[in-house]
């Protein structure tokens, strides 16, 4: 009977996150009868980066949106103008003058305008001019808040070594996660070499790992999706390539460039197809996380879209229930995304570094 | 076009399944006769299962970049 009580209260629990996920981000007006809801441009709106941070919104009783937004730092430079704005300046589609120029964000992005703010369009969107913009958008406050939190859990982990060396509590768990970890570059890369590439390993795994788990918490502080940003998986990716490259042996280029042991026109097959591999190889990191990720977060959101698709609340057992259960492997998936992530890296570098001097 | 590529992406996963399904079973009837090595299978039974889900990736972003 306990068992029974436990698992009603954990369904529960976990439901909770699903349904504050589901009213977060359908803020459009569901008191109105029978409106039109576009899920694409909801889901969108939540696997984009933005410049501001929408916490909560709802529509009051006189029928007035209520949203409480936190701005953030824009941050631009165009032709050695750097403009340093909050969000807040830009909201409605205002101009915003700078040294004789003009900035205008439309539809989340910053372009640059006449006094009028007028935006040209062609079939392919908007043609004006874009500024670099290198603002502190949400992912970015995210991801600083990931890393203090991994700082902050790395640090004491470290520090009580310095009472005993053996760890109590939660620092217990760090160690064995982190020899998890290192198991898996001692594994892939060899013992001898391993020591100098375990840390990559570690901050990959740990780092794709936190990034996941926040940002599948629907409210405040979570909810951005980082680790299912291009820019965020790919300059991990590039990481990869550039160890590989760097620390790679001679017998390493040498059968990549070369393909010893072939008859020689085969050469002119295996060569490009080695070298085409090399770039390959960190590029399925890259679409593998991305893919992963805003895959869950689009599934998540899709099942919970179908209450305000078919406006029943019949709808809503079904949806929530299929969407809890997404959230728990996506739980998971969070974890084994990392993994795979780290597993590959060290097998990747563990190819690279390994000199083999066996017989062609 | 966008129901082709919707067609496109259910053979893709077809695909997927098959593949994936058949290193888990391998891996389970290997783990089931060999249990000691267990964990060396595991590591190479997600290898190739990230192998095969990526050229699939692959192909699932190529049929969103043509969707757009």
């Amino acid at each position: 009977m306990n068992r029974i009580k436990l698992f009603v209260f954990a369904i529960a629990a976990l439901a909770c996150p699903a349904s504050v996920m589901a009213a977060h981000e359908m803020q459009t007006d569901s008191t109105e009868a029978k409106e039109e809801i576009d899920v694409n441009e909801i889901i969108g709106h939540h696997i984009a980066d933005a410049h501001s941070w929408n916490i909560f919104g709802y529509t009051n009783s006189d029928g007035e949106k209520v949203e409480l937004t936190i701005p953030l730092p824009v941050i631009t430079y165009y032709k050695g103008d750097v403009l340093v704005r909050l969000s807040s300046a830009f909201e409605e589609e205002a101009v915003v003058e700078h040294n004789g120029l003009y900035y205008k964000m439309h539809h989340g992005k910053i372009y640059m305008t006449n006094a009028a703010g007028d935006i040209e369009t062609d079939e392919n969107g908007p043609i004006n001019e874009r500024p670099l913009d290198i603002s502190i958008t949400r992912n970015v406050v995210s991801m600083f808040m990931s890393v203090a939190l991994l700082l902050l859990i790395f640090i004491g982990a470290a520090r009580a070594y310095r009472k005993s060396s053996v760890p109590r509590g939660g620092n217990a768990m760090v160690e064995t996660l982190v020899l998890f970890v290192k198991d898996i570059a001692d594994e892939q890369i060899g013992k001898e070499k391993s020591d100098k590439f375990a840390p990559y390993i570690l901050t990959l795994f740990f780092f794709i790992w936190i990034n996941n788990i926040i940002g599948l918490i629907p409210f405040f502080p979570g909810g951005s999706n980082l680790s299912g940003n291009i820019s965020f998986t790919g300059i991990l990716a590039v990481f990869t390539f550039l160890t590989t490259a760097i620390f790679a042996s001679k017998s390493y280029w040498k059968h990549n460039l070369t393909v010893p042991g072939i008859p020689f026109p085969m050469k002119f097959l295996l060569v490009p197809i080695e070298i085409v591999s090399m770039f390959t190889k960190p590029f399925t990191l890259l679409i593998r996380l991305l893919a992963n990720v805003t895959g869950g977060h689009i599934i998540i959101l899709s099942l919970l879209s179908m209450i305000f698709i078919t406006q029943s609340y019949v709808m809503t057992i079904p949806s929530v229930l299929l969407s809890l259960v997404i959230f728990v492997l996506e739980l998971i998936f969070g974890a084994l995304q990392a993994y795979i992530f780290a597993l590959l890296s060290s097998l990747y570098i563990g190819l690279a570094v390994k000199d083999e001097e066996h017989e062609d | 076009m966008g129901s082709l590529i919707s067609v496109g992406l259910g053979i893709i996963v077809f695909g997927l399944g098959i593949g994936i399904g058949n290193i888990g079973k391998s891996a389970l009837d290997a783990m089931a006769r060999q249990p000691e090595i267990a964990s060396e299978i595991r590591t190479a039974l997600l290898i190739s299962a990230a192998f095969i889900e990526g050229a699939g990736m692959f192909a699932i972003v190529i049929a969103f970049l043509t969707a757009n």
